[in-house]
């Protein structure tokens, strides 16, 4: 065998231009997707770090579902529970921290100095621990210490929605370093400090950590939890946390895997080309060696050893491009890449998963064995007195009819893939679609892409001999017909990569797409005001609310006509949470409209809902646990359960997923808070908002570093950050797209090498360039046009399961639209993919010196 | 029946193509006998089976019926892997077209059965060079097939076909593309070399002037084994 490689070197050094292309072609699906399958990693293991680092020698966590959390008779609840050991409370809310005019976005944790360290441990690296005593004192992560410069006993400023408030840096700690990444920086403050400005001094806890007896068990005490806190609170175990985390971005992964995954599928139909036009070139070669008395076994042996080599080369390249590559899109554009994920929280290093190394290894090697298995099937069907000819075996019509069982298997995947795309998208008939159902809906799909792609070389085949025996086509539509019935094989695959990339493209970019146009319709729909004023230029749930006494300032500044305060938060309806919209019916309908679809019409809802237990909810929400207007809704409540009559069920595109809408008196009156994510302003007519703008800036900037938007600018706004959320996953998909075009580029130069003694015939007796061309175009045009229309077909049922998966982790109600950009994207890609595929043939034919295309060998 | 000194007997031999929905006989039982070291050279029209008749003999293709045995083995009892030790080790092929690795030089064309039988390289190619030698290629051991001549190509592909020292050779119109000049000197160093190394040479041309080296012609015509002539006549080239 040993003999047999040194014929392949000598092959492959003969072609390098081949060779580079199959190595490549591996290394780069092999780079992508090892890359991305890191960076998966390693948020998930700064997502699992954060909790198991917060969590501590916390053995249980304990959550509010509720925006007003617990109070401390829960707390005491809870530490009385057979089996607890300690347990201590916490609040976290994000802040900004103001330190010489720099303005540092961080998670500020609110903590009981004295009990605290019963069950969280970290280490003070510089000053000293929280005291009992401390009030405006802090404490830093060490790294963010270090990288402000501030020194122990300097003050620095926190933003709360009561306004700055002074603290002290008294310490500085270790034992968080993986929250010190941009996005998660961490400070630490008495928990009463937080209690005072967000929960007006209430004694409000949002998270209770347990630290268990020796001898307790996890499971006995979490039962017992459950029981005692009646469904209010989630119970988990810090890992259960991290799951639970992790799979928020669960959809994000797996499109980025997608696009991993589509530039595997490109290299693997480069590599299936190139090994056919490999073969096809050494067909002589190895039928002499086999004439010579080389068995079958180890023919077929050396060839899948050589495919193997060539595998493993690419993919050993692949795995450090797709280290490095991880590596520079961790460090250098860490903003935009965690920006994809739902949460921030970014991964400061990146983590070489073994599995991930050898998976992507062992995947680009299988795909380059896999890939070259059709091309030796092939070469081995075929009579050895054939290969050995000059002129190559003779060529065979390929059937137009596929045997029954692939025509079965088409069918049912096919329908299969129909039925459950259907069943996603229909409520109630699967409330609440798991994992489960989204995975097996993207397996169908991908084994009706499969099924597809295997029935295409018949389509191809048979369209041919169709267009061959229509009598009144032209020649080289005539001629086009033949090469397809003739080269079905060739077509069929081009076809097939083309519905797969295709179909992917149009799933991802359809998904996203959807995604946009929904955000920019809530963007529309809830911009009928003149100003927004925030903290944050989020659009909704602000990073820091503020106090309801900015309202009343906003009302004095002049040209302000009305102040809609608007609060989102979350209220537990059973164990699950649904959100809360908490407005001032009155003002927030001046500005902007609720169709009502059942009860109470538009007019009638601020004096129905204003004062009593009643509220609206959004017609995604009333499917879901099919209610009616005038069913109860039981919501929880800081100070226990409360009953809500539905008073109507509205339609707000804008509305964020399964909500409920509530006035804000009964809110505040129930939740006990005060707080307003942002506030709404309506301009007197005549008052020009930029003059509004600087006022609010001077009446209120030295308390509030408030943010005030126009809905022009926050539109801008929330559309670019739409788009660089998107822009990195596009650009990836797009990455592997340009690899399957490389892919479609190559094919073709192999197409032309391959006819070129027929197009050099055709041109010895008389056929001109033009009408060559004419004839490849028009074969790879229809070829373009199968591929392309199945493609669009499957990919938009991709969009569709796809988005399904996005709405798992996103807060708005995503509404499927036909992905038309990815259409005309497709229609884009197609054209000039196949009119490279058509010219390169044809211009090679051109070029070609005619005596030297005729000559045999 | 069957005589231990027939180096190739074939018994009612018959191979058929199966072109479209219609079967072509290549071959209609046909019946042969080559004896150890006999040179027999077949004849015949385009399409009349020469080549069908020479693969079936060098095990590269089956017969549709009837018995082949070359150098003892029965070849429509060998499975493929024993076709293959078969090809190896008892024919030498000798093709119309060459057939040798564009990518390797001379030395290394010729060596290649017997780097193939996993003997050492050294060994391989110390043999293939005093083949090549034999032949009058001691100066293209290097040259790759792009850069000799077709008669250079055609004595390479006769030592290799020598190499494992088979006990039949098979050529398939040797001198078909080669010019007269380089015809004579093919015909004349395959047949002496074939005589001088007890080979049975089975030789398939269209070329009566290579044919006229032969101890016997055989003819076909359309499948069947027309007449068997003697020749050994002094063949001339122009």
């Amino acid at each position: 065998m040993k003999h047999l490689f040194f014929i392949s070197s000598r092959y492959w050094l003969r072609r390098p231009g081949r060779s580079l292309t199959m190595l490549f072609g591996v290394a780069f699906g092999v780079a992508l997707l090892v890359s991305v399958g890191l960076i998966n990693q390693s948020i998930i293991h700064s997502y699992d770090n954060v909790v198991r680092e917060l969590a501590g020698r916390a053995q249980i966590e304990v959550r509010a579902i509720n925006t007003g959390g617990f109070t401390s008779k829960t707390l005491r609840g809870v530490s009385s529970i057979d089996g607890v050991h300690a347990a201590v409370p916490i609040i976290e809310k994000r802040s900004y921290l103001f330190y010489e005019g720099r303005k540092v976005p961080l998670l500020l944790r609110g903590v009981d100095p004295l009990t605290d360290r019963s069950v969280h441990t970290i280490d003070i690296s510089a000053g000293r621990a929280l005291e009992q005593s401390d009030h405006q004192e802090l404490l830093l992560s060490s790294s963010l210490q270090q990288s402000l410069g501030v020194s122990i006993g300097s003050n620095v400023e926190l933003l709360t929605p009561t306004g700055f408030i002074t603290y002290r840096v008294v310490g500085a700690f270790t034992g968080l370093e993986l929250l010190n990444a941009p996005q998660s920086r961490v400070g630490m403050v008495p928990i009463s400090e937080l209690q005072a400005s967000y929960f007006a001094r209430r004694r409000v806890i949002e998270q209770i950590d347990v630290r268990l007896e020796p001898d307790a068990s996890v499971a006995t005490v979490s039962a017992a939890l459950e029981a005692f806190l009646e469904g209010s609170a989630q119970v988990q175990q810090p890992l259960e946390r991290a799951a639970q985390v992790a799979s928020l971005s669960q959809g994000v992964r797996f499109m980025l895997l997608l696009a991993g995954f589509i530039s595997l599928v490109a290299a693997a139909y480069l590599i299936a080309n190139n090994a056919f036009a490999s073969l096809e070139e050494r067909r002589r070669e190895l039928a002499t060696l086999r004439a010579l008395g080389l068995g079958t076994r180890q023919l077929n042996t050396w060839l899948r050893l050589e495919a193997t080599c060539i595998g493993a080369c690419g993919s050993l390249l692949g795995t450090v491009l797709g280290v490095g590559a991880a590596y520079v899109l961790i460090t250098q554009v860490s903003d935009q890449l965690f920006s994809l994920y739902p949460l921030d929280i970014a991964a400061s290093t990146l983590v070489l998963a073994p599995l991930v190394l050898a998976g992507g290894f062992m995947l680009g090697m299988l795909i380059t064995v896999l890939a070259t298995v059709p091309a030796i099937r092939r070469f081995h069907g075929l009579p050895l007195t054939e290969t050995l000819r000059q002129r190559g075996p003779k060529q065979r019509n390929a059937p137009v009819c596929p045997p029954m069982h692939q025509r079965l298997f088409m069918i049912i995947t096919i329908f299969l893939s129909i039925i459950i795309t259907i069943v996603l998208h229909t409520d109630g008939i699967l409330v609440m679609p798991g994992s489960v159902w989204q995975l097996l809906a993207l397996g169908v799909i991908m084994c009706a892409m499969v099924s597809v792609a295997l029935y295409l070389p018949f389509v191809v085949a048979s369209v041919g001999q169709r267009l061959r025996q229509w009598r009144h086509a032209p020649i080289w539509l005539q001629l086009a017909g033949e090469s397809l019935r003739q080269y079905s094989a060739r077509a069929g695959a081009v076809a097939a990569s083309l519905m797969i990339t295709l179909s992917i493209l149009i799933g991802v970019f359809g998904m996203v797409n959807a995604y946009r146009t929904s955000v920019r319709i809530w963007v529309n729909e809830m911009f009928g005001w003149d100003l927004m004023v925030s903290t944050s230029m989020q659009g909704f749930k602000a990073d820091v609310p503020l106090s309801d006494a900015v309202g009343g300032a906003l009302k004095e500044i002049p040209g302000v006509a009305v102040v809609s305060p608007e609060r989102f938060a979350i209220a537990a309806l059973g164990t699950q949470a649904v959100n809360l919209y908490v407005y001032d019916m009155n003002s927030f309908l001046q500005m902007r409209q609720l169709t009502t679809i059942d009860g109470v019409n538009d007019e009638d809802l601020p004096a129905a809902l204003a004062g009593q237990a009643k509220i609206a909810i959004s017609s995604s929400l009333a499917p879901l646990y099919n209610l009616k207007v005038g069913d109860s809704l039981t919501l929880s409540i800081p100070a226990g359960e409360r009953r809500y009559e539905i008073a109507a069920i509205v339609d707000d595109p804008g509305a964020i997923a399964r909500a409920v809408y509530i006035d804000r008196s009964v809110y505040v009156q129930d939740w006990q808070e005060t707080l307003v994510d942002s506030y709404a302003l309506l301009l007197k007519p005549g008052a020009d908002p930029q003059v509004v703008m600087t006022e609010i800036d001077r009446t209120l900037g030295e308390r509030f570093p408030l943010q005030v938007s126009s809905a022009s600018t926050l539109k801008a706004h929330m559309n670019q950050r739409i788009t660089e959320t998107f822009g990195l996953s596009q650009g990836l998909v797009l990455m592997a797209v340009l690899m399957a075009l490389f892919g479609l580029g190559n094919a073709s130069m192999i197409a032309a090498w391959q006819l070129r003694y027929q197009l050099a015939t055709l041109r010895a007796i008389g056929a001109s360039v033009a009408l060559i061309t004419k004839a490849l175009l028009a074969e790879v045009w229809i070829t373009s046009v199968i591929g392309g229309g199945v493609g669009l077909v499957m990919g938009t049922l991709l969009s569709s399961v796809l988005l399904k998966s996005m709405q798992s982790s996103s807060l708005l109600v995503i509404d499927w639209t036909w992905p038309l950009h990815a259409y005309l994207l497709v229609a884009i890609i197609a054209g000039i993919g196949s009119l490279i595929a058509g010219f390169l043939p044809s211009s090679a034919a051109g070029r070609a010196g005619l005596s030297k295309a005729l000559r045999y060998d | 029946m069957i005589d231990a000194s027939n180096e190739i007997f074939l018994e009612d031999v018959t191979k058929m193509f199966t072109r479209g929905r219609q079967q072509v006989h290549a071959l209609r039982s046909v019946s042969l006998r080559v004896r150890r070291g006999e040179f027999v050279a077949i004849m015949g029209p385009s399409g009349s089976g020469k080549t069908t008749l020479l693969q079936l003999i060098g095990g590269l293709d089956s017969v549709t019926s009837g018995v082949i045995r070359v150098a003892g083995q029965h070849l429509d009892q060998l499975d493929e892997a024993s076709l293959a030790r078969y090809r190896l080790s008892s024919v030498g092929h000798v093709f119309q077209f060459f057939n040798l690795m564009p990518t390797l030089t001379a030395l290394e064309n010729t060596a290649l059965p017997l780097l193939l039988s996993n003997a050492s390289r050294k060994q391989a190619l110390e043999r293939a060079e005093a083949l090549l030698v034999e032949l009058n290629l001691a100066d293209r051991l290097d040259h790759v097939p792009s850069e000799l001549s077709g008669g250079e190509l055609q004595r390479i592909s006769m030592a290799r076909a020598l190499m494992t020292d088979p006990p039949v050779i098979l050529a398939d119109e040797p001198t078909g593309t080669l010019d007269s000049y380089a015809a004579e000197e093919v015909m004349r160093l395959l047949s002496s070399m074939a005589e001088q190394k007890q080979k049975t040479l089975l030789m398939v041309t269209h070329d009566a002037k290579a044919a006229a080296y032969a101890d016997r012609i055989v003819r076909l015509k359309e499948g069947y084994l027309a007449t068997e002539d003697t020749a050994r006549e002094t063949p001339v080239f122009h």
